[in-house]
C-alpha cells in the first residue's frame, strides 16, 4: 500500500490514536493510582513521552520488520481494538443501551470501520479531521466547570509514596498507547516536511496539554474519595453542567467519545492491515473483511466489567512490550546488520 | 431479492421500535421528589406531571414505600400508568430524619444512575412531608415550579448556596468542607413552605443544627460565594432615634491566617448603601462613623455564626480545605470536624462604603 | 458518384435520402457552368435569405473571382453524400454541382430561439438577469461576452449516431488543469450510445460515482455563474438544445455559493453563506434529532421545554418515525404538486395544502404540532441551497438519518454522520476531491466556505485543483 502523509496528517493520526479511547477513561485510574501528586507524576511522564518520541524519530529508519514481528504487532493491535471495543460497548450499555443485544452495537461500530477500510487509504488518513471541531467543543464545555474547581486540591504536593509514583507511571502509559504507530507511519511522511525539532516538540506540547488539562480538571473537581466512585469522571462533570438550550451534556459527549473510539479503531485496523500487506499483498479485500469479522466476534467474550478492567491493566504491559521493547530490539538488530 | 429482504427488515424496525426505545409519551416527568424515612424503611413522594387532555398539564403526588429509595420509586411506579422518570427532577426534598442517614450511601442511586439529572436541588424540610405537597393559592404556580422559583430567589439573595446533587455529593466526599443544604419550613401564617436558612451537615450527616436567613447569608460571604446580592440591615442609634441601615455587599476580600490552634480571618467588605434615613454620607466623618458601626456589628454577627458552626461541628466554609492543603500538622490532629470545633477562630470584618446610591 | 445521372434522378435520389420529408426543398438552379441543385430544409432555413445569398454567390462566380465560393457564410468542398446530409440536417443550404462534383455550403440557419430570460430555478436579487437558452451558439456567445480573451477555449464533440448531438466544453486554457481537461475529453469520447439528447445523459456518463446521492456536477442556467466558475479553472459543458450547463470539477461547498454572494456586500454575503451552511445542518439533522429526543433521550430537554413537548406528544397514536414520515410525505407531495400545477392555481393549492390540511392534521391528533414545526422548518431549510440537485439530495439523505435515529437515537445519528463523512470523502468530481477544502485541508480556502472574502484580498488566482493529478489527496501544503 502506497500512501503519503503530510506532517499535519501524521501528527493528527498519532494524536487521535493516543487520545482515542482513553480520553474519558484515562484520568480516573491514573489519579487513583498516583494519588494527589498525579499532576506532578504526569509532568514527569510527559517528559518521558517526549524522550520516547525523540528515540522514535532518531531510529525510525532502522525499524524494518519481518513477517514474524508483523504478526506479533497484528495480534497486539487486534487485542487493542478488542479491548477498546469491549470498553466502549460496556460504557454504551451502561449509559444508553442496556437492552440492545451487544453484538448489534458492536456490529454497527465495526461496520463503520469496515466501510472506511474498504475505501481509499486517504479516507482513513483524513477521517480524523472530523474530530478537530469536536475536540474544541469538548475543551470549551469543560471550561464551564471553571467556577466549581477547587484550587486547594493541588496541595499539599510531594506526599505520594514511591509505590504510588511507580503505579502512576505505569497508568500514565495509557496515554502513550498508540505512539508505536510513529515508527510505522513516519517513513510515509512527505520528506520535504521537517519533523525533527520544533514540529515534534509542538506535537509533544499539544499531547501534553490535552492530557494534563484533563488530569488537572479531574483533580481540581473531585476529591480522591469522590473519584474512586466514578470510572468516567469527565462524563459526570459534564452531566452537571447547565447550558440553557439543552441538558445532559454528558450524553452528547458520550457519543462524541464513541465517534472518537470508532475512528481510533479505524486507524488501528488500518495500521494492522497495512502491516499485513507489507508481507501478504494478495486478497486485500478478503483479509480486510476477515479482520473485521474478528472485531465483531472477539469482543463478545470480554464484555463483563471484570474483564474490561483486567484487560485495561494488561494493555499497559503489552504496550511496554510493543511500544518500547520490540522497537528497541528491532532497531538494534537492524543497526547491527547495517554495520 | 436480497434488497427486498433488507428493506423489509428495516421496515419492520419502523413498526416495532428498537430495544432501548423509551418513547417520551410513555414516560412521566417527575420534577419534585420527597423522601422520608430511615435506614431500611423509606417513603417517597413523587410529584409527577399528568396530561389528562391535550394542552393541559397538572401535577399529582404518589406515595411509595420500600427498603431503599429506588424501591420506593418502584413501589410508586406500580400505582401510575406511566414510567416515573427521575431525569427531569428539579427539587428533592429530604426530611431531617432522612438527612440524618448518610446521604452519600442512601442516595447513591440518585447520584450515579445514568438517567438522573444532577443539577436538581436538594432541600431539607422540617416536619411531615405530606404538608409540603399541598398546592395553595399563595403559590400562584404549580408545586414544583414554586419550589424551584422560591429556591432560586433565595439563592440570588445569598441565603442559600448554589448546591445541586452533583456538588452535594462532591462536598460530602470532601473531608475539608461540610455540606450545607437549604432548609425549608412551613410558614404558619400563610401555610406555604418558605426558605428558612440552611441545614448544617457534620461529616456526611445532618447535624440537627440549622441557621436562619441572616446567618446563612453570612456563611455564603465567609465562603466568598454570595449570590447576586447579599443585604444586611441594622439599626443605627443616633441622637436617641433608630435609623435603619440597609447595605448591599459589593465586594469581599478574605484573608485567613492559620496557626497551630487558631484561625484569624479578616474580611474586607465593600458595601453600597440602600437605605439610610440619616443621610449626610457625603461627609467623610459620618461615613466613617457608619463604617465603624457596620464593622463592629458585622464582626459580632460573623463571630456568632462561627460559634454556631463550631457548636454544630460543621465547617461549610471550607477552612478545612486550606488547612489540609497548607497546614498538615493541624490537619493530622484528627478528624477535621473535631479539630474545627476546638479551634480558636476570630473573624474581623472591615466595612467600607463605596457607593451611596442616590442617598447623600 | 462517377456515373452521370440526370439531374432529375439526382433530385429524386436526394429526396429519397430524406424519405420525402415535407420540409425538404430540392430545386434545380442554373449556374455558370451548368445546373446546380439547391437543397435545404425549409423549416430550418430562411428561404428568402437563401435567394439573396445565392444571388451574391452567382454574381461572384460570374465575376470569376479566384475564390468565389469562400465568403463569411459559405464554403465549398468536394461532394459526398454524408456531407450533404450533415449540411442539410444542420440547417444549412447545400448546393451541389454535378458537373464539377462540388458541394457549396451556405450557413444561414434560422431557429426559433427563446430570449435570454432569467432562469426560474436560479433567481438572484443582485446580478445579471439573463440565462442560457436552447441554442449552443447563443450560450457560447453569452459566455464570450463576459470573457473577452483569447484564452477561452471552446471544443466540440459529436455524440450519438442517431441524434448527432453536439456537446461543447469550454475552459480557460491558462487556468484550467490540463489533466482535468483531458479527463473530460476522454470521458466524452468514451460515451458510446446512439441516442444522446439531454445534458442529464451526459452527466450520467461523466460522473465519478453515479450511485452517490451527491451531485458531482453543478448544473446552472446562469451565464454569470458559469463565467465565475470558468475563472476558477473549472470546465463548463453544454449540449446543443439544452439551456443548462454542467460545471465540473466542483466540491461540495460550490453548491452553496450563489452569484448573489459576489454581488452583495462582504458582511451580508458572509452572513448568508454561513446561514446556508447552517441550514444544511438543520435540513439533514433536525428531524433525526427530534426523533431521537422523543424516542430515546427525553432527558436532554430542559424542564420547561420538556413540559411543552410532553403535552404535544402525549396523545399522538403513532411512533415518532411514522409521525415524521406522514408529515414529510405530505410536504413532499405538496411540493411535487405545486411544481406541476399551472401558475394561477399553484399558490392556492400550496396554501390550502399547507395551512388548512396542516392545521387539520394537528387538530385531528394524527401528528403533533412540534413535528409539523420540525418538518416544516427542515423543508424550508432544504430549499435554501441555491442548487436544485443539491436540494433534492439533502431532502433524500435526511431519511436515512431519521431511520438511524429511530433505531439507536443519538448513537445512530453519530454513526450516520461518520458514514456520511466517509462517503463524502470517497467521492470525487472528475477525480478531484469532493470535500476540498476541508479534506484535503487547505486553510487559505477553508475560510471561503463561511466567508465571502473581499475581492481585493484575493491576490492569487484561485485554481481549483491544487493537487495536480488529484489521484493523491493530501492535507496541508500543496
Amino acid at each position: 500500500m502506497n500512501f503519503n502523509l503530510s506532517r499535519n496528517q501524521f501528527f493528527l493520526i498519532l494524536f487521535v490514536v493516543q487520545s482515542g479511547s482513553s480520553f474519558f477513561s484515562f484520568p480516573s485510574p491514573f489519579v487513583n493510582a498516583a494519588g494527589r501528586d498525579a499532576w506532578l507524576v504526569f509532568i514527569v511522564a510527559g517528559a518521558l513521552h517526549y524522550m520516547l518520541l525523540l528515540f522514535y524519530e532518531r531510529n525510525y529508519k532502522n525499524f524494518k520488520i519481518g513477517p514474524f514481528v508483523g504478526w506479533l504487532y497484528k495480534i497486539y493491535w487486534l487485542f487493542l481494538t478488542i479491548v477498546y471495543m469491549a470498553y466502549i460497548d460496556y460504557t454504551l450499555a451502561v449509559w444508553g443501551f442496556p437492552e440492545t443485544p451487544q453484538i448489534i452495537v458492536i456490529a454497527v461500530l465495526v461496520t463503520v470501520s469496515l466501510y472506511a477500510n474498504l475505501s481509499r487509504a486517504e479516507t482513513v488518513i483524513n477521517l480524523s479531521v472530523m474530530l478537530i471541531p469536536l475536540i474544541f467543543v469538548f475543551v470549551i464545555f469543560l471550561q464551564f466547570a471553571w467556577k466549581d474547581l477547587v484550587w486547594t486540591n493541588l496541595f499539599p504536593f510531594g506526599e505520594s509514596t514511591g509505590a504510588e509514583w511507580a503505579k502512576g507511571f505505569l497508568k500514565a502509559q495509557i496515554a502513550f498507547i498508540g505512539s508505536e504507530l510513529y515508527v510505522f507511519f513516519r517513513k510515509h511522511v512527505d520528506s520535504k516536511q521537517k519533523i525533527k525539532g520544533r514540529p515534534l516538540f509542538f506535537y509533544q506540547i499539544l499531547w501534553f496539554t490535552f492530557f494534563f488539562f484533563s488530569v488537572l480538571i479531574v483533580i481540581l473537581y473531585y476529591t480522591p474519595r469522590g473519584l474512586e466512585r466514578l470510572p468516567e469522571p469527565l462524563l459526570f462533570l459534564l452531566k452537571a453542567q447547565e447550558v440553557t438550550f439543552v441538558e445532559r451534556l454528558d450524553l452528547f459527549f458520550l457519543y462524541i467519545w464513541t465517534v472518537w473510539t470508532i475512528i481510533t479503531i479505524v486507524i488501528i485496523s488500518f495500521a494492522a492491515l497495512y502491516v499485513h500487506r507489507l508481507h501478504f499483498n494478495e486478497h486485500q479485500k478478503r483479509d480486510t473483511i476477515i479482520w473485521h469479522i474478528f472485531l465483531v466476534l472477539l469482543p463478545l467474550f470480554f464484555l463483563s466489567k471484570g474483564f474490561v478492567e483486567k484487560l485495561n491493566d494488561v494493555i499497559i504491559y503489552l504496550y511496554l512490550v510493543f511500544g518500547l521493547f520490540i522497537p528497541l530490539i528491532v532497531i538494534l538488530m537492524n543497526r547491527r546488520k547495517q554495520k | 431479492m436480497k434488497k427486498i429482504i433488507l428493506i423489509s427488515i428495516v421496515c419492520s424496525f419502523l413498526l416495532v421500535g428498537c430495544w432501548d426505545e423509551r418513547l417520551f409519551k410513555d414516560i412521566t416527568i417527575v420534577p419534585l421528589i420527597a423522601y422520608d424515612g430511615k435506614q431500611g424503611s423509606w417513603t417517597g413522594y413523587f410529584t409527577h406531571a399528568v396530561v389528562a387532555k391535550p394542552d393541559s398539564i397538572s401535577f399529582s403526588t404518589i406515595q411509595g414505600s420500600g427498603v431503599s429509595i429506588e424501591d420506593t420509586r418502584l413501589d410508586a411506579n406500580r400505582k401510575t400508568g406511566e414510567l416515573l422518570d427521575p431525569s427531569q427532577v428539579l427539587v428533592v426534598l429530604l426530611t431531617t430524619e432522612a438527612a440524618k442517614t448518610n446521604p452519600i450511601e442512601t442516595f447513591d442511586i440518585a447520584y450515579r444512575m445514568p438517567r438522573t439529572r444532577l443539577s436538581g436541588r436538594l432541600v431539607v424540610v422540617e416536619g411531615d412531608l405530606a404538608q409540603y405537597h399541598k398546592k395553595t393559592e399563595n403559590m400562584g404556580k404549580e408545586l414544583p415550579d414554586y419550589y424551584e422559583a422560591n429556591l432560586k430567589t433565595a439563592e440570588l439573595d445569598s441565603v442559600i448556596p448554589d448546591i445541586n446533587i452533583q456538588s452535594a455529593a462532591r462536598l460530602l466526599l470532601d473531608e475539608g468542607i461540610d455540606l450545607q443544604l437549604p432548609y425549608m419550613k412551613m410558614s404558619e401564617a400563610t401555610g406555604t413552605p418558605g426558605v428558612e436558612g440552611v441545614a448544617l451537615f457534620s461529616d456526611k450527616v445532618f447535624s440537627g443544627h440549622t441557621l436562619n436567613a441572616k446567618e446563612s447569608t453570612i456563611i455564603q460571604i465567609l465562603k466568598k460565594k454570595p449570590g447576586k446580592s447579599a443585604m444586611f440591615t441594622y439599626k443605627w442609634k443616633k441622637e436617641d432615634k433608630d435609623y435603619p441601615v440597609t447595605v448591599t455587599q459589593n465586594k469581599v476580600k478574605k484573608k485567613w491566617v492559620i496557626t497551630g490552634n487558631s484561625i484569624h480571618a479578616t474580611y474586607k467588605m465593600k458595601f453600597s448603601v440602600n437605605e439610610f434615613a440619616f443621610d449626610h454620607l457625603d461627609k467623610e466623618r459620618s461615613r466613617k462613623e457608619l463604617e465603624d458601626f457596620l464593622s463592629k456589628e458585622l464582626t459580632k454577627d460573623f463571630n456568632d455564626v462561627v460559634k454556631k458552626l463550631q457548636e454544630a461541628k460543621s465547617d461549610p466554609v471550607g477552612f478545612g480545605r486550606t488547612v489540609r492543603a497548607f497546614h498538615p500538622q493541624l490537619w493530622k490532629k484528627g478528624k477535621w470536624q473535631d479539630t474545627f470545633a476546638e479551634l480558636e477562630i476570630n473573624v474581623k470584618v472591615e466595612a467600607e462604603i463605596t457607593r451611596t446610591g442616590i442617598l447623600n | 458518384m462517377d456515373d452521370v445521372k440526370s439531374n432529375d434522378s439526382l433530385i429524386l435520389y436526394i429526396q429519397n435520402l430524406f424519405h420525402d420529408s415535407a420540409d425538404l426543398i430540392v430545386r434545380k438552379i442554373s449556374w455558370k457552368d451548368g445546373d446546380g441543385i439547391v437543397c435545404f430544409l425549409s423549416t430550418m432555413t430562411e428561404s428568402s435569405e437563401v435567394n439573396k445569398q445565392i444571388e451574391i454567390l452567382r454574381l461572384r462566380s460570374i465575376a470569376e473571382l479566384p475564390n468565389w465560393a469562400g465568403t463569411a457564410t459559405s464554403s465549398v468542398e468536394a461532394f459526398s453524400v454524408p456531407k450533404l446530409i450533415k449540411t442539410v440536417t444542420n440547417g444549412f443550404v447545400a448546393i451541389f454541382f454535378p458537373a464539377t462534383n462540388l458541394l457549396l455550403t451556405i450557413t444561414i440557419p434560422s431557429f426559433e430561439v427563446r430570449s435570454t430570460t432569467e432562469p426560474n430555478n436560479e433567481i438572484v436579487i443582485r446580478g445579471a438577469h439573463e440565462g442560457f437558452v436552447e441554442s449552443i451558439d447563443k450560450n457560447i456567445s453569452l459566455i464570450r461576452k463576459h470573457l473577452l480573451i483569447s484564452d477561452l477555449v471552446v471544443k466540440d464533440v459529436k455524440l450519438g449516431e442517431d441524434t448527432n448531438t453536439k456537446v461543447t466544453y469550454v475552459f480557460i486554457e491558462s487556468i484550467a488543469d490540463k489533466d482535468v481537461v483531458n479527463e473530460v475529453k476522454s470521458r466524452l469520447e468514451n460515451i458510446d450510445r446512439t441516442k444522446i439528447y439531454s445534458i442529464g445523459q451526459i452527466e450520467d456518463y461523466l460522473e465519478d460515482s453515479l450511485w452517490s446521492p451527491f451531485p458531482q456536477f453543478l448544473n446552472t442556467e446562469r451565464p454569470d455563474r458559469a463565467v465565475a466558475n470558468l475563472l476558477e479553472g473549472k470546465i463548463v459543458l453544454f449540449t446543443d438544445q439544452s439551456p443548462s450547463a454542467l460545471i465540473a470539477p466542483v466540491n461540495f461547498f460550490s453548491f452553496y455559493e450563489t452569484p448573489d454572494d459576489f454581488n452583495g456586500r462582504v458582511i451580508v454575503s458572509s452572513f448568508f453563506r454561513m446561514l446556508r451552511i447552517f441550514s444544511f445542518v438543520i435540513a439533514v439533522f433536525l428531524p433525526a434529532y427530534y426523533i431521537a429526543v422523543v424516542g430515546f433521550h427525553s432527558e436532554v430537554l430542559p424542564y420547561d421545554l420538556s413540559m411543552k413537548v410532553k403535552t404535544a406528544v402525549e396523545f399522538i397514536p403513532y411512533r415518532p418515525i411514522v409521525e415524521a414520515l406522514i408529515v414529510e410525505l405530505f410536504i413532499e407531495v405538496i411540493r411535487e404538486a405545486t411544481i406541476r400545477l399551472p401558475a394561477p392555481i399553484g399558490p392556492t393549492i400550496g396554501i390550502v395544502g399547507g395551512l388548512v390540511i396542516g392545521d387539520a392534521i394537528v387538530n385531528a391528533g394524527l401528528v403533533s404540532n412540534l413535528m409539523v414545526v420540525v418538518v416544516a422548518m427542515t423543508a424550508i431549510s432544504s430549499f435554501v441551497v441555491p442548487s436544485v440537485e443539491m436540494n433534492t439530495t439533502i431532502r433524500i439523505i435526511r431519511f436515512p438519518f431519521m431511520l438511524a435515529a429511530t433505531l439507536f437515537g443519538f448513537f445512530g445519528i453519530a454513526i450516520g454522520t461518520i458514514i456520511l463523512f466517509i462517503h463524502l470523502m470517497n467521492r470525487s468530481s472528475l477525480s478531484q476531491p469532493y470535500l476540498s477544502p476541508v479534506v484535503p485541508f487547505d486553510p487559505s480556502r477553508f475560510k471561503n466556505i463561511f466567508f465571502r472574502i473581499p475581492y481585493f484580498k484575493n491576490h492569487k488566482q484561485q485554481q481549483t485543483f491544487t493537487h495536480g493529478t488529484g489521484r493523491r489527496k493530501r492535507r496541508g501544503r500543496n
